[in-house]
């Protein structure tokens, strides 16, 4: 018998962590990072400084990779879900389709919605650090 | 044991993290370039030690420097969030940036041979007031020294912060050259920066009419080495320039080229920072922040004003700005900094 609670509850406990601490980390992330680099990455001379100062400029996209591994973790609970219905020995990723048509309507709104937020998220940053980057120096 | 890996991360970190000792250009290097400029001044310019300091007291002091006026506009969310979704916001925050970082710091978003027109228009009108202070009014004329160097500061920004991928345009006020790091205060990042270089030194001493050390050659040889040398792993040789000036500061007769300034007073702001680096360099006088802003800003406001209203110039010095310049005293908190 598979217990349908226990697959449930993970994926509810991940769109809740994507609904409260995306936009939140979304919006901290990257001022973090105008404030810290700011004051270092302006001013420093240090080569191992500037290759951090270099790679760091894309830590703002850092929110929006955790939103799509919190994402690809829901993705592999309905694999798991569609694994145990199936009584497969061990859970694939194309058991994820049958995990999520197992699913009732107010656990599919959850993987829907937690996928829009991050996908708005992703979308927003990526659009907003390019269109800074671009005007700031050009 | 901590394991090599975490180390590694550690050093990344704390490189990044920690203050850095650094220097238009890095912030020791107004200094060495302008105090360059001035050391052969025929007749001599009393205040030129005064001047050189001056030109890097802009990126030590709190109130004055473009990164530290940023961060505090940070502190504001409102204001700040209006500033980055509207670029606009009100005078007493984000007006105190914007005016910093275009009067003081060329970033202007405007066209940047613009730019070093307003500043040069900026230092021959301070250098007046300089010339009228009164001979025997060591108040006076430290002021107006000051501000000449505030002025200096201006012209070594309006080449250091032309773009490094756009040439017709100055960074913008706000995050400035965030996105290029340091690499425009370097001048030996590439040859087109260098040769920009060049035009910062090679015009800064006609800027002082009655210099005498108008040949930069020398320099500008000695420099060329290091350039072709110059790369990301090094720095791209920063120290060794600044040690080239240095080394023609002690050829010209200066024992002590360079006397650093005591960032352990930027909490206490300009004024104390000013006056403890006259008393380190001997100077009769210390400035007034606050006074020699008001000189230099009077200046920069109506150059910059007076270019961008002629008709005749088709690319104007500043992008259009819908923040009104702060018209107190950057020095004073105000109700709301």
């Amino acid at each position: 018998m598979v217990n349908h609670e226990h697959h449930h509850r993970r994926i509810r406990n991940k769109a809740a962590a994507i609904y409260i601490g995306l936009i939140p980390l979304a919006l901290a992330v990257p001022l973090a990072w105008i404030y810290l680099s700011y004051g270092v990455c302006q001013e420093t001379e240090s080569p191992a400084a500037l290759a951090v100062c270099r790679v760091l400029q894309f830590s703002p996209l850092l929110p929006a990779l955790l939103g799509l591994l919190a994402v690809a973790f829901i993705a592999w609970d309905l694999a798991r879900l569609g694994a145990a219905l199936k009584q497969a020995h061990t859970a694939r990723w194309e058991h994820a389709a049958h995990g999520y048509d197992s699913l009732d309507q107010r656990h599919r709104n959850h993987v829907h919605l937690a996928t829009l937020l991050v996908a708005f998220v992703s979308v927003a940053l990526v659009t907003w650090l390019a269109v800074t980057a671009y005007r700031s120096t050009h | 044991m901590v394991p090599r890996k975490g180390r590694t991360a550690a050093t990344l970190l704390a490189a990044l993290l920690l203050p850095c000792v650094s220097s238009a250009y890095q912030r020791e290097d107004h200094y060495y370039t302008v105090r360059l400029a001035l050391k052969s001044a025929v007749p001599p310019l009393d205040s030129e030690a005064l001047v050189a300091v001056c030109s890097q007291l802009p990126d030590e002091a709190p109130e004055l420097s473009a990164i530290d006026v940023y961060r505090r506009l940070m502190t504001h969310p409102a204001d700040y969030s209006r500033w980055v979704l509207t670029n606009s916001g009100p005078a007493e925050t984000v007006g105190r940036m914007v005016t910093i970082q275009q009067l003081q710091h060329g970033l202007t978003g405007g066209w940047p041979p613009a730019v070093r027109e307003v500043a040069r228009r900026v230092i021959q009108d301070v250098l007046s007031e300089l010339r009228s202070a009164p001979t025997g009014d060591a108040n006076t004329r430290a002021d107006a020294a000051c501000a000449l160097g505030f002025a200096f500061h201006l012209y070594g920004d309006s080449f250091s912060h032309q773009m490094l991928k756009n040439p017709d345009k100055m960074y913008h006020a706000g995050i400035g050259h965030l996105f290029d790091s340091v690499l425009p205060d370097l001048p030996l990042v590439s040859p087109t920066r260098f040769e920009l270089w060049k035009g910062y030194i090679q015009s800064a001493p006609g800027l002082a009419p009655h210099s005498a050390l108008k040949d930069m050659s020398p320099l500008l040889s000695e420099a060329a080495e290091p350039l072709r040398s110059a790369r990301h792993g090094n720095a791209y040789n920063q120290p060794a320039l600044r040690e080239i000036l240095a080394a023609l500061l002690r050829g010209a007769g200066l024992a002590v080229p360079y006397v650093a300034f005591d960032r352990s007073l930027q909490s206490q702001g300009c004024q104390a920072m000013a006056e403890r680096q006259a008393a380190l360099n001997g100077f009769p006088a210390a400035p007034s922040c606050e006074r020699a802003w008001r000189i230099f800003s009077e200046a920069a406001v109506k150059e910059f004003d007076a270019y961008d209203a002629d008709p005749e110039h088709a690319r104007k010095s500043r992008a259009p700005n819908r923040v009104p310049y702060f018209q107190g005293s950057p020095f004073s908190k105000g109700p709301k900094w």
